[in-house]
């Protein structure tokens, strides 16, 4: 018997780190100990001077299609159960709440190669990084409301300062996705591919030219944009 | 209750119309202290999923009466808050009615042709969903008219469409159409004229057949999270969460695992 192949595939291409999910049998549905890999590998990452950006990318034909359901809800490892909060089915979203906050507060910038899916959790990844990239036929958007279920990882008070609150009502109120071609007309996406594209060879040059960009200058950017969508003016 | 608000009910529907039709629907006092009523009665219980808010005739809304003789009887619940003194009444009752509108925990459309302007425009940016008719037109004219608006548009329309859209409409009083609502995110989809009517009846059979429980608390969360800093909006969503136990989704677990379209009932 040979052991399952890694859940998630990390490599280097000089100064960038590609996080790529590998359950393309599942279109990449994400457990709670990929998350768990996900926030160790960000927090090496963020110590480590030789990265400078990351990008999340799926193997296969989605970039992630949500969380794992299947099998009768998620299996929580022991060691992860005080890291998520017991509800009335499965488990709750603290874990989730741990990875797109560390997405978020990553110092550097973070893109996310968006293809094929990008739903549910795979929509919560997406919108926690500071880029997204997308093929125009890719699907984008939140459809938990149709399982009578809805996400607590943060996407209602993004998505609103993202874009607007006028477009909570097609993503997340009717759970209608976007395609990749819409994402980018409001400008949810940067960069637009045809389908079919391999993103992180078509869009190479867009991300190594986010890891040229001056790393201290960035971090103090970045931290200060989201640090003042929560305050008031004046600025300090 | 006033004739000039009609309430009909359709299975999960409650479809409430401004029928006065002849003043572009400005509302009077009594329209206001229904609409409201309606609404506040619609948010108990199961029964209705879906709220669609419409006008009769040629326009959505125009406003509030502009006549102060032709705006009716001050509401009796609010006749304790009427101040008096040189510059009229305040805004009272269109407060109390938008900010119901808002915060109802049912799902609210609104249905949109021709005029939505001032307290029109205020109404249909406080329900959900805007379905439009391509040739409807939307603004706020108050300040061209040396008045400024009291209904919290200017805190809801920044946040609705960004605050460059939204100077547009509030500071230059300028007029837009369905379609352009569409395009700066306003509208949920703007359609051809002809085809609204039908267009609105599939919306309202769909939305009044989704988990509308889940639906209200996705509300909730969209809607107060609007003013929490990041840390306390994922607090929020966790006791959103744990204080929201819903029927529906048992019944969505196993419509998945059945490979079947859910029979969600809203509770």
């Amino acid at each position: 018997m040979t052991a399952a192949p890694p859940a998630l595939l990390i490599s280097r291409d000089g100064a960038v780190l590609h996080i790529r999910f590998n359950r393309p049998e599942r279109l990449n549905a994400l457990d709670p100990e990929m998350h768990e890999q996900v926030i160790d590998t960000l927090r090496a990452a963020a110590t480590d001077p030789a990265v400078r950006t990351v990008a999340f990318s799926g193997e296969g034909r989605a970039f992630c299609a949500g969380e794992n359901l299947a099998g009768g809800g998620r299996a929580v490892p022991e060691r992860l159960r005080p890291r998520m909060v017991p509800l009335e089915i499965g488990s709750g979203p603290v874990l989730l709440h741990e990875v797109t906050t560390a997405i978020r507060n990553w110092p550097g910038p973070v893109v996310a190669l968006l293809h094929g899916h990008a739903l549910g959790a795979g929509y919560d990844y997406a919108t926690s990084c500071d880029f997204r990239v997308v093929t125009e036929d890719c699907r984008l958007g939140d459809p938990r409301v149709h399982r009578a279920l809805w996400a607590a990882e943060g996407w209602s008070y993004k998505i609103t300062r993202l874009l607007a609150a006028g477009y909570t009502t097609k993503l997340h109120l009717l759970g209608e996705p976007l395609t990749g071609a819409e994402a980018y007309r409001i400008g949810l996406a940067h960069r637009l591919y045809p389908a079919g594209s391999d993103l992180r060879i078509i869009a190479g040059e867009f991300v190594q030219r986010l890891a040229a960009l001056p790393a201290e200058a960035y971090a103090a950017t970045k931290a200060a944009m989201l640090g003042e969508l929560d305050r008031r003016w004046p600025v300090p | 209750m006033t004739a000039e608000i009609l309430a009909e009910r359709d299975g999960g529907i409650l479809r409430l119309t401004l029928a006065r039709p002849e003043a572009g629907n400005a509302l009077t006092y009594p329209m206001m202290t229904a609409l409201t009523a309606h609404l506040a009665a619609a948010g108990d219980g199961p029964e209705v999923r879906c709220v669609v808010v419409c006008g009769q005739g040629a326009d959505f809304c125009t406003g509030e009466s502009p006549l102060a003789e032709e705006r009716g009887a001050w509401p009796a619940a609010l006749a304790h808050r009427r101040p008096g003194g040189a510059h009229g009444a305040a805004p009272l009752p269109e407060q109390v009615l938008v900010r119901t509108l808002r915060a109802l925990p049912k799902p609210v459309i609104a249905v949109v042709q021709g005029r939505a302007l001032g307290l029109g425009l205020d109404i249909a940016c406080a329900c959900d969903i805007r379905l439009v008719a391509a040739d409807a037109s939307f603004g706020d004219p108050r300040v061209t008219q040396g008045r400024h608006a009291a209904t919290g548009i200017t805190y809801v329309l920044p946040r609705l469409i960004g605050l460059s859209q939204a100077m547009r409409l509030s500071l230059l009083g300028e007029q837009i159409d369905g379609a352009e609502a569409e395009r700066i995110g306003l509208a949920y989809r703007a359609v051809p004229p002809a085809e609204l009517e039908a267009e609105a009846g599939k919306l309202a059979q769909t939305v009044a057949a989704m988990a509308t429980r889940s639906y209200a608390v996705i509300k909730q969360q969209i809607r107060e999270q609007l003013d929490l800093p990041y840390e306390m909006a994922l607090l929020h969503s966790l006791a959103v969460r744990q204080t929201n136990v819903i029927e529906d989704r048992a019944e969505g677990q196993r419509a998945f695992a059945e490979k079947r379209a859910p029979r969600y009932t809203g509770r």
